[in-house]
């Protein structure tokens, strides 16, 4: 069952902006390269244990993968890139 | 019920029987690591000199180039696409955040192969390197995805 989530596109909209924005060289060395907490490795190592038993393929997990953006696409209105910003 | 038109295994299958050198990047090499993580997009890079190849073992998905292979190789880049969305990097060399230059052939010297059905094998990137392919951008998911393969390089 898909439930539909009712979001204003303009929200929509600012939200992957910020998610798509480019880090400067700094904040990015700092995300990606900063210490990991053994509660973040734990729950990593805990969703990589999930996903492998649940789908023990390669081919497994892409279908996964693709069945699960499908899916949560279809919750959202769609709405395309602001290119003026 | 919403059927999904696109034969993935087949699409897959097809890259793997062309012998063309091409390697998944991006999020759905993580998937196929083991890692649940979306996307909506694959994400390729190509050898320069395999770009037929590879456009031809999908045409009979009704994938087409969005360019001309010459177009794509002073692109860098080039779409397949028709309903589904393949980037396809075909640049020799890309330079990462950092300024580090990472070259498709070291890459490709360096991959793993993943067998995708019916004894297909798909080329990936080394973790390390598939790392550095997350340094090509400097978007906030990338610097996650990284902490992602971090972490999965180290429970190896």
């Amino acid at each position: 069952m898909t439930f539909r989530v009712d979001v204003d596109p303009d929200a929509l909209r600012r939200v992957r902006a910020l998610a798509d924005r480019s880090l400067s060289v700094e904040e990015f060395r700092a995300w990606a390269d900063g210490p990991i907490g053994d509660e973040e490795r734990r729950g990593i190592e805990e969703l990589i244990a999930w996903h492998m038993k649940r789908y023990p393929t390669v081919i497994e997990r892409l279908a996964h993968a693709r069945k699960a953006y499908r899916r949560w696409a279809r919750s959202f209105p769609r709405v395309e890139p602001d290119t003026e910003r | 019920m919403h059927a999904d038109p696109f034969d993935e295994a087949e699409f897959f299958g097809a890259i793997a029987r062309s012998h063309a050198r091409v390697l998944l990047i991006g999020r759905r090499a993580l998937i196929a690591l083991g890692l649940p993580v979306l996307t909506q997009d694959y994400d390729f890079w190509a050898h320069r000199e395999d770009i037929a190849l590879l456009n031809d073992a999908v045409e009979h998905l009704d994938l087409l180039p969005n360019r001309t292979p010459e177009e794509a190789l002073s692109m860098g880049r080039y779409v397949l696409e028709n309903g589904e969305h393949v980037d396809v990097l075909v640049a020799r060399q890309v330079s990462t955040v950092d300024g580090e230059h990472v070259r498709f052939d070291d890459v490709w010297q360096r991959r793993e192969m993943v067998d995708v059905g019916s004894g297909a094998l798909l080329a990936l990137p080394s973790i390390d390197d598939l790392i550095a392919t997350k340094r090509f951008a400097s978007r906030p998911k990338d610097a996650e995805d990284i902490r992602l393969l971090r972490a999965l390089k180290e429970s190896r």
